[in-house]
């Protein structure tokens, strides 16, 4: 098969912007677009007189939208084909494709690192005041054009996969909603206070660093982020380029027992995870605790488990201080906390019950973030033409049209 | 003297608690039946033959006397006669039995079932004592106990058996709830016949039965039929039948799916206006390998391992041209598993037969925490059904209980409600319905779980078997779109033999 007829999109795709006046009494409904081409946000609707803008773009149905200001982040996305009536400021230019190019075919590109480095070539400038990419220079970037059927075989395949992530997430949402069904049906034991079953909880230390990811072997410092609810990512970490300050007792022990003790959004203040993986000289910010149990009353895996329960949880929203951007919790009232605490026996069996539904979950997420690490490898393959797709795959096409 | 509801309830609770210890509570049922049979028809007897003393006193003779009776005990074998005889009392009553089956070849048959009574490793006689001393105290004539009673009294049993024996239970007991609201969508008429395929103690049938007395219609031309593979529980509901004065049924013990026992003179399975049953989910070893000839499996051969759309495409083929409808209590799993059954489900939506899918609340039965549902076909869809599957989400309808949650007789009134206006006469806190086009499951892989066409209310209150359903859903889903990208991505020419694929 040949090489691809290499084109600058002004020659495929045109500037077609739609400026609706705003009138005071209509409510619009507002997109925003999100950055690595992950598609349009939806915002709340806002009132024609809540704005100061005299009009607002209105963006259609397959048409490409970015943002001039964030265009260098990847906030490229193609409309869907079924969008209903929605608008966005005219910092969000659309394009509308010619024939020779499939609006389902730019979609892929724009998921694809090499249209995002593009755009970001295209904005030169400082920090957040960058440039924003003009229309203008946005139709210079060239691109590889394959035939239309070419491009209908790729659309075809890639959306198979898509669907597949898309279940395969939804499998994992619902895998989740019953593990969290199974937490909640922990055994009923006395009520005993936190700190009547624990034998210390630590705090960690916190200096300014980069958000540089370390290298194997590097000293690092967990980020927020590295504590999910009831799930531990060893790799949301930043390199810590000076010790100083930091102890042994500092240090992140395999099986260590951690709780977030604040969080900018509220319903995240108070994960709690086990450290499970843990790479050699990983430190505790101040942000995270780590919570000793007395094993011979509680178990830190049943612990970690009735944290994660719906019912707990609520309660430890509940008890969380500070301003809406930073809820916080403190050791007085994580210590005063009321768990039911039944017997060793029972913990373990209830440990049990858990484990097996939270390792199906933990598998999930590892097969999707497997299948989306494919998606990318696959797509490039596409484009750059590794992989040609037969004409005998128009066999397949013609069985869904 | 007439007895109260409640003082039967009590004393035939206490008779059956006579068996507690020697005997398991799940087989009260086996012992305390047959003696519960046995001395209703015999007080009945004496009742009679003191009517016709009455009316002709000493001009009695056998022939004048035999029209009195309903069924003919021979000499020796009434409830007084035999319960005073002190030896071998088990193997005497287990003689007795089988003298009046005899002598009832039409109607009694087999009615006492094949309990051993004569085993005292089984009953010992004085736990057999304790049941007689209590059945003693309760006279079980027309004039002392109605039929309506009685046959409460009997249901009032079933019931709390069911309770204590718990998960043993779903076998012979469909929650009474589940029962009215099957009978309150299927409205069955006069006239008409009422088959259920495995009808365990009859309750389908006798609820079908009350349901026209109580908005009085008459019940006595209803004709009643049942299958039952065990045959204690078959006797359990003849029985039960009788009880409730019911003449026209007919009920047979054997395999449903292995061996239909209604057929129609062609030799196919004979159909029935009203065809409604409860089930055993998902049987394993159910048949399946005399199926790939059967006329029954009208759209596919279902799964070896799993029965339920074995007896779904059953009561579909009994279904009767024209009146017919059927009303199924199934799994979740039938609404979204693959393979073959995916193959079944499309082809009987695709035949338009396919009324209505309405979710059950959680916890209703005593079998299973997974929450059920309800298929209901017609034969002839409405004109504004046609074309359409109607979806009722009857999940958050129920009253939590200690072991098993309850519908109340609101709650079932609305889902029927909902059933037949097609709408959510309650409002946001009743049944969420929705008539839903055919293009539109079609679109959801013939995907008929409820969560896909309403936002399914119990998500909210997060339950175990709820839960489950939604993650097997998922899961299901998430394995048709992976065989599609297969087929995909090895029609592209990726290679897929790292999953095992052929790439041919």
């Amino acid at each position: 098969m040949s090489e691809w007829e290499r084109v600058r999109l002004d020659e495929v795709v045109a500037l077609d912007v739609d400026a609706v006046p705003v009138t005071a009494t209509a409510s619009y409904n507002i997109v925003g677009v999100l950055n690595r081409g992950r598609g349009l946000l939806l915002r709340d609707p806002i009132a024609g007189d809540e704005t100061s803008y005299k009009t607002l773009n209105r963006i259609r149905p397959n048409q490409i939208v970015y943002s001039r200001l964030k265009a260098f982040e990847g906030a490229i996305t193609v409309a869907p084909n079924n969008l209903g009536e929605v608008y966005a400021s005219q910092e969000f230019p659309t394009f509308t494709c010619g024939e020779r190019m499939l609006p389902e075919y730019f979609r892929l590109l724009t998921t694809t690192k090499r249209l995002w480095e593009q755009l970001q070539a295209l904005s030169t400038g400082m920090g957040g005041r960058r440039e924003r990419v003009k229309p203008a220079d946005f139709l210079t970037i060239e691109v590889a054009l394959p035939s239309l059927p070419e491009q209908r075989r790729i659309v075809d395949v890639m959306a198979s996969v898509d669907t597949q992530i898309y279940g395969l997430d939804a499998e994992r949402q619902k895998a989740a909603s019953l593990l969290a069904v199974v937490r909640d049906a922990h055994p009923e034991g006395a009520e005993r206070e936190l700190r009547s079953v624990i034998s210390g909880i630590q705090g960690g230390k916190s200096v300014q660093t980069s958000d540089e990811k370390p290298r194997t072997g590097d000293p690092a410092v967990l980020k927020l982020s590295a504590i999910q609810l009831g799930a531990f990512v060893g790799t949301e970490a930043k390199r810590l380029a000076d010790l100083t300050g930091y102890t042994n007792a500092h240090q992140v022990t395999e099986g260590d027992l951690l709780i977030t003790r604040a969080s900018g959004s509220f319903d995240r203040v108070g994960y709690a995870a086990i450290a499970r993986n843990v790479a050699p000289q990983t430190y505790l910010p101040d942000l995270i605790w780590r919570i000793q149990t007395k094993p011979e009353v509680c178990q830190t895996p049943f612990l970690a488990h009735l944290l994660c329960s719906p019912s707990v949880r609520s309660t430890i929203t509940a008890s969380a201080r500070g301003t809406a951007s930073m809820r916080k919790i403190n050791k007085a009232l994580l210590g005063s906390l009321r768990l039911p605490i039944p017997s060793l026996e029972e913990q373990a069996k209830y440990v049990q019950h858990c484990d097996a539904v939270a390792f199906a979950v933990a598998d999930l997420d590892l097969e999707l973030a497997n299948l989306r690490a494919f998606r990318s490898a696959l797509l490039a393959s596409l484009l750059n033409q590794e992989i040609e797709i037969p004409e005998a795959y128009d066999a397949l096409l013609a069985e869904v049209s | 003297m007439t007895i109260t509801q409640h003082e039967l309830e009590s004393r035939l609770w206490d008779a059956a608690n006579a068996l507690r210890g020697p005997v398991d509570p799940a087989d009260f049922k086996t012992y305390v039946f047959p003696m519960l049979f046995w001395k209703w028809i015999s007080d009945t007897w004496v009742h009679e033959h003191d009517a016709a003393f009455d009316a002709y006193g000493d001009d009695l003779d056998d022939e004048i006397e035999a029209d009195f009776h309903r069924f003919e005990l021979p000499e020796g074998t009434l409830w007084s006669e035999v319960t005073e005889r002190v030896t071998n009392l088990g193997a005497e009553i287990a003689k007795t039995f089988q003298r009046i089956e005899m002598a009832n070849p039409r109607s009694l048959a087999g009615v006492f079932g094949d309990a051993s009574w004569g085993n005292q490793e089984r009953i010992p006689e004085s736990a057999l004592l304790g049941l007689i001393r209590a059945f003693n105290k309760i006279r079980l004539d027309p004039s002392t106990v109605s039929h309506d009673l009685l046959g409460a009294g009997y249901e009032y049993l079933l019931k709390n058996f069911a309770d204590e024996s718990g998960k043993k239970a779903g076998e012979f007991f469909t929650p009474r709830e589940v029962v009215n609201l099957l009978v309150g969508i299927l409205q069955p008429e006069p006239g008409e016949s009422v088959y259920d395929p495995s009808c365990g103690s009859g309750g389908m049938l006798v609820a079908t039965i009350n349901q026209l007395r109580e908005s009085g219609k008459d019940h006595r031309t209803l004709r009643a039929y049942g299958q039952e593979i065990n045959l204690t529980t078959a006797s359990i509901a003849r029985m039960n039948l009788f009880l409730h004065e019911i003449e026209d049924f007919d009920i047979k013990r054997g395999d449903t799916l292995r061996a239909p026992a209604f057929k129609a003179p062609s030799g196919a399975v004979r159909q029935f206006d009203v065809v409604i049953a409860n089930p055993p989910f998902s049987l394993a070893d159910w048949g399946a390998d005399r199926w790939s000839s059967d006329p029954r499996a009208i759209c596919g051969v279902p799964p070896a391992k799993n029965g339920d759309y074995a007896f779904v495409q059953h009561m579909v083929s009994s279904m009767k041209p024209g009146s017919g409808r059927v009303g199924v209590v199934m799994p979740h799993g039938v609404l979204f598993r693959g393979g073959a059954e995916a193959k079944i489900r499309q082809g009987l939506i695709e035949k338009d037969v396919l009324e209505a899918v309405i979710g059950l609340p959680p916890k209703l039965f005593y079998s299973t925490d997974i929450p059920a549902c309800l298929l209901i076909f017609r034969d002839q869809k409405p004109a504004e059904r046609k074309d359409h599957v109607l979806f009722i989400d009857g999940s958050a309808r129920f009253a939590k209980g200690k072991k098993q949650n309850l519908m109340s007789e609101d709650d079932v009134r609305a889902v029927i409600g909902a059933y037949q206006t097609g709408s959510d006469s309650a409002g946001e806190s009743g049944a969420n319905v929705r008539l839903v086009p055919l293009e539109e499951i079609e679109q959801n892989g013939f995907d008929l779980n409820i969560g896909r066409y309403i936002k399914v209310a119990a998500e909210e209150t997060a339950d175990l078997g709820t839960a489950l359903v939604a993650y097997a859903d998922a899961r299901q889903h998430r394995i048709d779109t992976e065989a599609v990208m297969f087929e995909r991505l090895a029609a592209a020419g990726v290679d897929l033999s790292v999953f095992g694929v052929s790439s041919e």
